[in-house]
């Protein structure tokens, strides 16, 4: 996937792009407004991450110009104080999500990914769990080549808490991905699909925590 | 805008009443004038007349001695006329056709009338006395008469002599104002000059004597430099402690990175970068307080809007309990059951929220296993509690807690957060309590309640 990352602070716009190169996408760097919107006038991209605060040209003006010419390209905002002003005049310019700094490279991945889901585009085929690979195109959890053979509601319940890893996913969040949309399921439906998930997903090293009252959480030991 | 001078203050307001009065002083003393010299040229008329009887008596009816004629003519500065006939009608001397005035009943002895001569207006004086010429006895009757334009003239010379006077009296005063004005203006001028000198560098007290009048402004103005000083003063410290307390996490920060390309081992590699990320977003996180501070304590211009506390919490609980979690540390959260509706600025409020579920987790020590968000509705008051196991705190030292930068033990933590928590609340009417527990600590926000049914 290409990722065009406009962000004048080159250090972070290098840590962003270090951690998508990482996951195997292709980044271009641009650190100034009016070489963006060049930049995005003639090459374009699939995901756009783009800094409010740009020399050249402001952030929100590179993003209207994109949505006059018609280009739905999602965009991430990234905002450099929770300043409800800046959010509300990027979301009425045509910003799919916003971010504000200071924030984690998880938290960015994971709204790139919740973005390009919702566009229906591939962020990524593939994504690794501890040992385990989780193949989205055939929603399959693979141990190498070899797909483990879990209930479809438990791989569903799955694919919604990789999507947020790192975040607290909560039990509606959980049953409108699992049962779709407007499901008549009450909140407690989705907690024997995640106990059963995680006891299975245990031995991996891969855990499910809950917060009372706000959700679960999917973790990977990292050693 | 600017006011009128003080100096054309004063000026429009002593001169104007004192033009006035000297006007009416002007036309009283022309009156006064005017009867002044009336009764003047009345004095020297009698004065002729009775010269000319005298002279008249004492010739026998002949004509007048040369001084008595110099006398008359030279009376009261005017021409003075004359006409004297003897007992009988007999005209003895002086010009020919006396005026005929209206009074000649001869009753009076002393007659004065206005009459009319050679087609001017002229004063008489007509003097009857009985005397004996020769052999006759009868009344020698004396008529002078003089101009009256001569009279008036005499009179406007006065009058004249006497604006001048009030005129050069006012032209002196106004000279006096003007000038005197600036002169008893001159301590303010001072103090300008000496509040001129003041700048941010030099915000002493203006020490130097000045009129009973601007000893107020000057108070005031002190007591602003004062503030000024105080608030640059608090600003310093603030500056100072912040970058002080920027300057550890940097160092850790560079210390550990510094030595990372020469860790081999794997595992502890792993290890050191975690620190090194911890460390990192610990100064990220530091920074960001410094700001909510600096916001919170100089900028007024946040606004509030209608929140409601359960989602405020729900959202903040739902990004900090990862932290929480991936270390391996309970955490709950039991939202009211009711909507809690507040009056307030959602950055600050979850900033201060933030801060206390941090607390709780860099402070708790390693006994902490659980950390329990709550809110309730309590008399008027949206209450939030955020609930430890931890060491928690002496009970002795809640006070200190509160201390900007004030940390009761070594450690993690910039020592900001509760101080900005209790900003936070402070603006919002709210308040903060720290309840130390047998284990742990319960922090309570409160945060008053806004009645639901005036929702916008």
């Amino acid at each position: 996937m290409r990722i065009a990352v406009i962000e004048d602070n080159e250090a972070l716009a290098q840590g962003i792009a270090h951690r998508l190169r990482d996951r195997g996408h292709a980044v271009d760097l641009l650190h100034d407004g009016e070489d963006a919107d060049i930049f995005l006038r003639h090459e374009g991209a699939d995901l756009i991450v783009l800094d409010c605060n740009l020399p050249g040209c402001d952030g929100l003006e590179v993003l209207s110009r994109l949505r006059r010419r018609g280009d739905g390209t999602p965009v991430i905002l990234l905002t450099a104080r929770a300043e409800t002003s800046e959010r509300v005049a990027g979301l009425d310019a045509g910003a799919d999500d916003y971010l504000t700094k200071p924030f984690e490279m998880d938290e960015l991945e994971a709204r790139l990914r919740a973005m390009a889901r919702r566009k229906n585009l591939e962020f990524a085929a593939r994504d690794a769990i501890g040992p385990l690979v989780f193949d989205r195109t055939n929603r399959q959890l693979l141990e190498g080549e070899q797909p483990l053979a879990f209930p479809r509601k438990e791989l569903a319940t799955l694919e919604c808490l990789l999507e947020r890893r790192g975040r607290i996913v909560s039990k509606s969040q959980l049953i409108t991905h699992v049962y779709g949309t407007g499901a008549a399921q009450e909140d407690s439906a989705i907690e024997p699909h995640v106990s059963r998930l995680r006891k299975r997903l245990e031995p991996f090293g891969i855990r499910i925590k809950a917060a009372r009252g706000l959700g679960y959480m999917l973790e990977v030991d990292s050693a | 805008m600017t006011s009128m001078s003080l100096r054309s203050r004063l000026f429009m307001l002593i001169l104007p009443p004192l033009l006035l009065l000297s006007i009416v002083l002007g036309f009283w003393r022309f009156e006064v004038a005017q009867r002044t010299s009336e009764t003047l040229f009345d004095r020297s008329l009698l004065a002729a007349a009775l010269a000319i009887s005298r002279d008249v008596a004492i010739s026998g009816g002949d004509a007048l001695s040369p001084s008595t004629r110099d006398f008359v003519s030279d009376a009261g500065g005017g021409e003075l006329f004359y006409h004297v006939t003897g007992p009988g009608g007999i005209y003895i001397t002086g010009y020919a056709y006396p005026p005929v005035s209206g009074g000649r009943a001869g009753e009076d002895r002393l007659n004065y009338t206005m009459a009319e001569y050679r087609g001017e207006p002229v004063r008489v004086l007509r003097m009857a006395e009985s005397t004996t010429i020769g052999n006759l006895t009868g009344d020698t009757i004396v008529t002078v008469w003089q101009r009256d334009s001569d009279r008036n003239a005499f009179a406007a010379a006065l009058a004249r002599r006497a604006a001048a006077l009030i005129a050069s009296l006012m032209a002196a005063l106004a000279l006096v104002v003007w000038f005197g004005v600036k002169i008893g203006l001159r301590p303010l001028n001072d103090l300008q000059d000496a509040i001129q000198h003041r700048s941010p560098d030099d915000l002493r007290d203006i020490r130097r004597p000045v009129p009973a009048e601007v000893f107020g402004i000057v108070a005031t103005l002190n007591r602003l430099f004062g503030q000024v000083r105080q608030s640059i003063e608090d600003h310093q410290v603030f500056i100072s402690n912040a970058a002080h307390q920027l300057r550890n996490p940097a160092s850790a920060l560079l210390s550990l990175a510094e030595v990372l390309p020469d860790v081999s081992d794997p595992q502890e590699r792993r290890l050191r970068e975690r620190e090194l990320i911890a460390a990192a977003r610990k100064s990220a996180r530091l920074a960001n307080q410094l700001l909510s501070l600096e916001r919170l304590r100089y900028d007024e211009t946040s606004t509030f809007d209608r929140l409601e506390l359960n989602a405020v919490a729900a959202e903040v609980c739902s990004d900090f309990a990862p932290t929480v979690l991936s270390r391996d540390i309970g955490f709950g959260f039991e939202p009211c059951s009711e909507p809690l509706p507040i009056n307030g600025d959602n950055v600050l409020l979850g900033e201060a929220i933030t801060n206390l579920l941090e607390n709780a987790l860099s402070h708790g020590g390693p006994g902490l296993s659980a950390i329990r968000v709550s809110t309730v509705a309590e008399a008027g008051y949206a209450v939030l509690t955020v609930q430890d196991d931890g060491i928690g705190i002496p009970k002795d030292s809640t006070q200190a807690a509160f201390q900007r930068f004030g940390q009761l033990s070594e450690g993690e933590g910039s020592g900001l957060g509760l101080a900005i928590v209790q900003d936070v609340l402070r603006r919002h009417g709210g308040d903060v309590e720290l309840l130390p527990q047998e284990r742990g600590l319960v922090v309570r926000l409160k945060v008053p309640l806004v009645s639901p049914v005036a929702k916008p």
